[in-house]
């Protein structure tokens, strides 16, 4: 038995955590005599003062009043002034940066809008004028579906304006015919 | 010591909080703790400025690695062993800077378990000591350990932990522990066994 495992299991004898084969090998080691000469007599006697000198102490710190931390809201402060000492500034809340690719997005349809709106405002608005009337021709017969036809009428200039829209191109020389 | 009521607030809850960066919640902890951290300390540093200052030490070190507490003892067990280290650490510092000796060297050739020991100081006759002068024994007595016997005959004795406890909150192993109890004995048995006989 090494002299640190004597002291481990001498104390572990005294405060009673040996048990089953350990406790049985130590108090048969006991029984012979430990290794520093000590007879089974004088460890036990040892034990008991040991016992008596925990009586003590505990008898000594439960008489002495429970120590009281004074100031101890300035205590709290202090510790809390210190936390914040050492905590770095938060930075400022970073710009919201949109991805180059996303940002193409925006931008294109922003300009889609604003397109629509201008188309609206010189196409649309326009026909819309009181005095004059904007009207979709629901029935038209052509060879082609793609033609469509819309009638615009002013009574200001009292003209009717029909507009055929998805005609084929007609080519120059019978345009000049 | 309890600690100090503050409310049904969990620590736990109050742990995570803290882990946020909730300082709020770490000053509830606080409150909470201050004075059993404080007692834990004075008991060892036996002065009240140093235990206060060592108290703030303690709170400091427990925020600055609160994120690394995981729960598994509880906080309070986790506080005390800040609170341990932190007092172990500034005595063997001190012991440096003041000369200060711990004559706690004692080996098991010098002191037989069984040996009668004598009293270092001249003793008093037993009948005679006072409450007072017993105190007096024991304040200086406690001196004469370095700060981890003093630590571990204080978490065993008075205050009841088993060897794991103790332990885990002086961050040695339960052999070291147990070794250091034996030592720390050894030397109370020499310096107080006229005054606990006579009880």
């Amino acid at each position: 038995m090494s002299m640190k495992l004597f002291e481990e299991q001498y104390t572990a004898w005294i405060d009673g955590r040996l048990t089953g084969e350990e406790l049985a090998a130590f108090e048969a080691q006991l029984e012979r005599g430990l290794p520093n000469g000590v007879t089974k007599a004088q460890a036990e006697a040892d034990r008991a003062a040991v016992r008596q000198l925990g009586v003590l102490l505990r008898g000594h710190y439960a008489e002495v009043p429970a120590p009281v931390l004074k100031n101890a809201d300035f205590f709290n402060q202090q510790v809390l002034r210190q936390i914040e000492a050492e905590t770095p500034p938060t930075a400022p809340p970073a710009a919201t940066v949109i991805p180059w690719p996303f940002r193409r997005l925006v931008w294109g349809g922003l300009g889609s809008l604003g397109m629509a709106a201008l188309l609206f405002v010189t196409l649309v608005l326009p026909q819309l004028h009181p005095g004059q009337y904007y009207a979709q021709i629901l029935q038209t017969q052509t060879g082609d579906p793609s033609i469509s036809a819309v009638a615009v009428h002013s009574e200001k200039e009292n003209v009717t304006v029909l507009w055929i829209d998805g005609l084929d191109y007609v080519p120059a020389k019978k345009a000049k015919n | 010591m309890q600690p100090e009521d503050c409310g049904p607030s969990d620590d736990a809850q109050l742990v995570a909080q803290c882990q946020g960066g909730d300082r709020a919640a770490f000053d509830q902890l606080m409150t909470k703790y201050r004075n059993q951290v404080y007692a834990t300390i004075y008991n060892l540093a036996r002065n009240e400025e140093d235990a206060w200052d060592l108290a703030q030490e303690t709170f400091l070190k427990a925020w600055r690695h609160i994120a690394q507490f995981r729960g598994q003892s509880k906080f309070s067990t986790w506080l005390h062993r800040i609170a341990t280290n932190v007092t172990i650490d500034w005595a063997r510092r001190k012991q440096i800077e003041g000369g200060m000796e711990f004559d706690d060297g004692v080996g098991l050739h010098e002191i037989e378990p069984g040996a009668a020991t004598a009293p270092h100081s001249a003793s008093l006759p037993h009948q005679n000591l006072q409450a007072h002068e017993i105190q007096v024994r024991i304040d200086n007595a406690m001196t004469h350990l370095s700060p981890e016997h003093r630590a571990v005959i204080l978490l065993r004795e008075v205050d009841g932990l088993h060897y794991e406890e103790i332990a885990e909150s002086t961050s040695c192993t339960v052999g070291t522990v147990m070794s250091r109890l034996f030592y720390a004995r050894k030397k109370l048995q020499t310096l107080l066994r006229d005054v606990y006989e006579t009880l």
